[in-house]
């Protein structure tokens, strides 16, 4: 960035001023120069204003006060400064604007504020940036954080100096690390991978892998127990189905049996009496089991719980007494505030401190017995009640389950002796030939049919447990809704991520060592001409800036040292941060050749009166040197200073101008040329 | 206490399971009707047979929802404060009442009581799923069911000193 012109509107003592800054390489100095007073320092600051709104003005109010005070109730008045600059060989204008109203009670309003950042494009129009691109063109032509190595006053440097002699270096390393792109390669690297509890790219996709690993596994294992579970099902079905079939082809043949033997039959009465029995045994059958489920187990459950638990209750009973134990509760007091006190505030209402083993902390749990909501006394009633409750039902249990024991048990008999005397029945049924035949295979059949129907009971109740079985893995696995492709997916950008946090790394690690030699190497050169050949800089890992006087020359004057020192230094910093961009983006411009863009861009330096604190010679050297390395200077110094400047500069300076007051105010200033 | 869910896991999760389930379509019902009965009654049967089990957390399986434990709450607590009573018999009657009543409202201080109470249910489930379904190479539902009755007339010897009045 280069400005070519900068336009001050009511800013501060400014009414309407603008000056045009030297952008000749070869002469590339601009020498404002002005009694104190006058409006260097405003000068100096408009160009951050305008950049970036900031300030460093102790009364935060920019308008001039001469326009202010002639506003009348209503009036609006705009102050602006208006930057032009070149930036990669094309020009912008930068403009910042707040336009002020009286209002009824003749106080200033803030009604608007603008910045626009505009180019003119082929057809001669102007463009204007949208605010992304407003964003993106400030960083290029100078990001804000870097902006105080560039445009700075006595104040600045005088901080800076502090920082330096302090050993505080964040500064510096924010300034190297933002120009050379190394902080943007850090910001990247902790995107990707994070120490400690911080979420990362890396830290995310590991845990989703982990995530998905565990549960593509638990997957697996849950879809080969289903499988297994399913085909076992599946055997047992086929196999039920044969049972079934073998069941239905007895039942058949035990009909035709029947058939032959009531055919060979010809006492009709007999006949009858036999479907009756075998009716009646189904009946009874029946009833059996309606009593097993609906009278024996029910009643077993109900009362299963009452009949273990009395004589235990009655065990217990006795050892729960409330001693000591009145039934007043305190008002208000509850077990969960005793347990806040002792536990998470650990100090008692009245500010004792409650720690363990100690009487306070005892006193308070003793509380308990008479807190809210049920004091010791209301809970051992509580007990006493659902005590009584239970051991007063009658305990006829046993003598109850006893009794429906009793009562399957003679249901048995009775059909085991209808059975019987339907198995008589049968001997006396078609006593021919071909009718003893008949119920001797019929026999057989109903013995086959009977082990038939008690696989198949078997079969059953497996199957059953193994759908439940399947069921419980189908939930179980349901619960898992990470997929395999997902896995692979993130599985891949992890791998894209740590490759890339490897590449960064790398990168970072080369360059931060490289940039920081090439830094101390700059400063040491730069500071051997401006300042002293004797005193050898060193910049640590993190950027702290060593000054080493070589002890023969040790016995310097303190003031001098920490003054001019300091702010040679600080030039000699900032003339190597600039060297540093440059060749950063030469070395690009060589390793990448054309992809990326480059720019071989130039920076201004914009100073206000930096020179007092050096003694002539040094003055010399700085004017030297400082052109040099910056591709355009603009310097803001007092009369007696820029005399001596100009002397040494004189070749360089390509515009030179007076700030003075305007009437003797110190309201108003203008800039002339000279 | 007892105001959240209660699981039974793994083999515990199947033999809650094998209790409720049907004995077969006729009888048309199992030995109890609720995973909650079980809960209920378990631990005093963990208590007679002093018997105590660990959790098996193979797989999460059967679960008595936290409605229901509300529900029960008070009978659970009377519930816990017998256990501890039988359990810590030999204590004296204030660290007694200090175990069994007064640490209603501290879980942290509860939770080693809980897992004595918790390894009663788990030890008295083991026990009557044994009793049931595995004593004397048992396999159809009359054998269970005779089973049953035996182990209820055990009970009621080891409980009322009563022995069947036929024997």
């Amino acid at each position: 960035m280069i400005i070519r012109k900068i336009t001050l509107k009511n800013f501060r003592q400014y009414i309407d001023t603008s000056i045009e800054f030297a952008i000749d390489p070869e002469k590339n100095v601009t020498v404002v120069m002005g009694d104190n007073g006058t409006g260097k320092t405003t000068l100096a600051q408009a160009f951050q204003w305008a950049l970036y709104g900031k300030t460093r003005f102790q009364i935060r109010e920019i308008i001039n006060r001469i326009v202010r005070e002639k506003m009348t109730m209503g009036e609006s008045k705009t102050v602006s400064v208006t930057i032009e600059l070149f930036y990669n060989e094309k020009e912008y204008t930068v403009k910042r604007s707040v336009t002020y109203k009286k209002n009824a009670q003749m106080k200033l309003e803030e009604v608007d504020n603008k910045f626009t950042i505009s180019d003119i494009n082929e057809n001669g129009e102007f463009h204007y940036f949208n605010d992304g691109e407003k964003h993106y063109m400030i960083k290029q032509f100078l990001p804000k954080d870097l902006s105080g190595f560039f445009f700075f006053d006595g104040e600045r440097i005088e901080e800076m100096s502090k920082e330096i002699q302090s050993g505080k270096s964040e500064d510096f390393k924010e300034a190297v690390y933002s120009l050379v792109g190394l902080r943007a390669t850090q910001n990247a690297m902790g995107h990707l991978k994070s120490v400690g509890n911080k979420m990362s790219v890396t830290k995310y996709y590991k845990a989703e892998v982990e995530k998905n690993n565990k549960s593509a596994i638990a997957m697996a294992n849950y879809n080969r127990k289903i499988e297994e579970l399913q085909e076992a099902i599946d055997k047992r079905k086929r196999v039920a189905e044969e049972t079934k079939e073998k069941i239905a082809k007895c039942k058949k043949e035990i009909e035709e049996c029947q058939e032959i033997i009531f055919s060979e039959t010809h006492a009709m009465e007999l006949k009858q009496q036999y479907e009756k029995l075998l009716r009646e045994i189904k009946n009874l059958k029946e009833k059996r089991s309606r009593m097993v489920g609906k009278v024996l187990l029910k009643e077993f459950n109900n009362g299963f719980f009452a009949f273990c638990a009395r004589p235990l209750i009655e065990e217990a009973s006795p050892k729960i007494k409330e001693e000591g134990a009145g039934e007043k509760s305190i008002p208000d007091l509850t077990q969960k505030m005793i347990y806040y006190l002792i536990k998470q505030r650990k100090v008692c209402l009245c500010g004792t401190p409650l720690h363990e083993n100690t009487p306070a902390h005892a006193e308070i749990m003793g509380l308990l017995d008479y807190a809210q909501p049920k004091t010791i006394g209301m809970q051992v009633n509580d007990y006493r009640m659902k005590e009584e409750s239970i051991l007063k039902t009658d305990n006829v249990y046993m003598k109850d389950m006893k009794q429906k024991m009793q009562d399957i048990s003679d249901i048995d008999e009775e059909i085991n002796a209808k059975e019987q005397e339907a198995n008589e029945k049968m001997e006396a049924l078609g006593n021919t030939d071909k009718g003893e035949r008949a119920k001797n295979k019929k026999k057989v059949l109903e013995e086959e049919k009977a082990k038939l129907h008690e696989k198949l009971g078997f079969l059953e109740a497996e199957m059953k447990s193994k759908e439940q079985e399947k069921e419980r893995q189908e939930t179980e696995k349901g619960k898992l809704v990470i997929t395999n492709e997902d896995t692979i997916k993130n599985a891949n950008y992890l791998a894209y991520a740590e490759k890339l946090y490897e590449r960064l790394s790398e990168n970072y690690s080369k360059n931060e060592n490289k940039y920081r030699v090439l830094l101390e190497h700059r400063m040491n050169e730069i500071f051997k001409t401006i300042y002293d050949g004797n005193i050898r800089i060193s910049i640590d890992p993190r950027y702290r800036i060593n000054v080493n006087v070589q002890e023969e020359f040790a016995a310097e004057d303190e003031v001098e040292k920490n003054t001019a020192q300091g702010y040679a230094l600080i030039f000699a910093f900032i003339s190597a941060i600039i060297d540093l961009a440059k060749d950063k983006i030469n070395r690009n411009a060589l390793e990448e050749g054309d992809m990326i863009d480059v720019e071989k861009e130039g920076y201004p330096m914009v100073m206000d009166a930096p020179l007092s604190a050096f003694d002539k010679t040094r003055i010399k050297s700085i004017c030297t040197e400082i052109p040099r390395i910056a591709d355009q200077v603009i310097i803001f110094i007092k009369d007696t200073d820029g005399d001596v400047a100009e002397e040494y500069m004189s070749n360089k300076i390509g515009k030179r101008y007076m700030v003075r007051k305007v009437n003797d105010s110190s309201l108003h200033s203008e800039v002339i040329g000279r | 206490m007892f105001d959240r869910e209660y699981a039974f896991y793994g083999k515990h999760a199947k033999m809650i399971e094998k209790l409720k389930a049907n004995l077969s379509d006729e009888i048309g019902r199992g030995f109890f009707e609720t995973t909650y009965d079980i809960y209920q009654v378990a631990p005093f049967i963990g208590w007679i047979y002093r018997r105590r089990s660990k959790i098996d957390k193979t797989e999460e399986t059967t679960k008595i929802f936290q409605g229901k434990m509300m529900t029960e709450k008070n009978d659970l607590v009377f519930n816990y404060r017998n256990m501890m009573a039988l359990h810590f018999g030999d204590r004296s009657t204030e660290e007694l009442m200090n175990i069994a009543f007064k640490l209603d409202y501290n879980d942290e201080a509860r939770k080693e009581y809980d897992e004595i109470y918790n390894s009663y249910v788990l030890g008295g489930l083991e026990e009557m799923y044994e009793q049931i379904f595995l004593k004397d190479g048992a396999s159809t539902t009359d054998e269970y069911i005779q089973n049953l009755y035996e182990f209820l007339e055990e009970l009621n010897m080891r409980l009322y000193g009563v022995m069947d009045e036929d024997e």
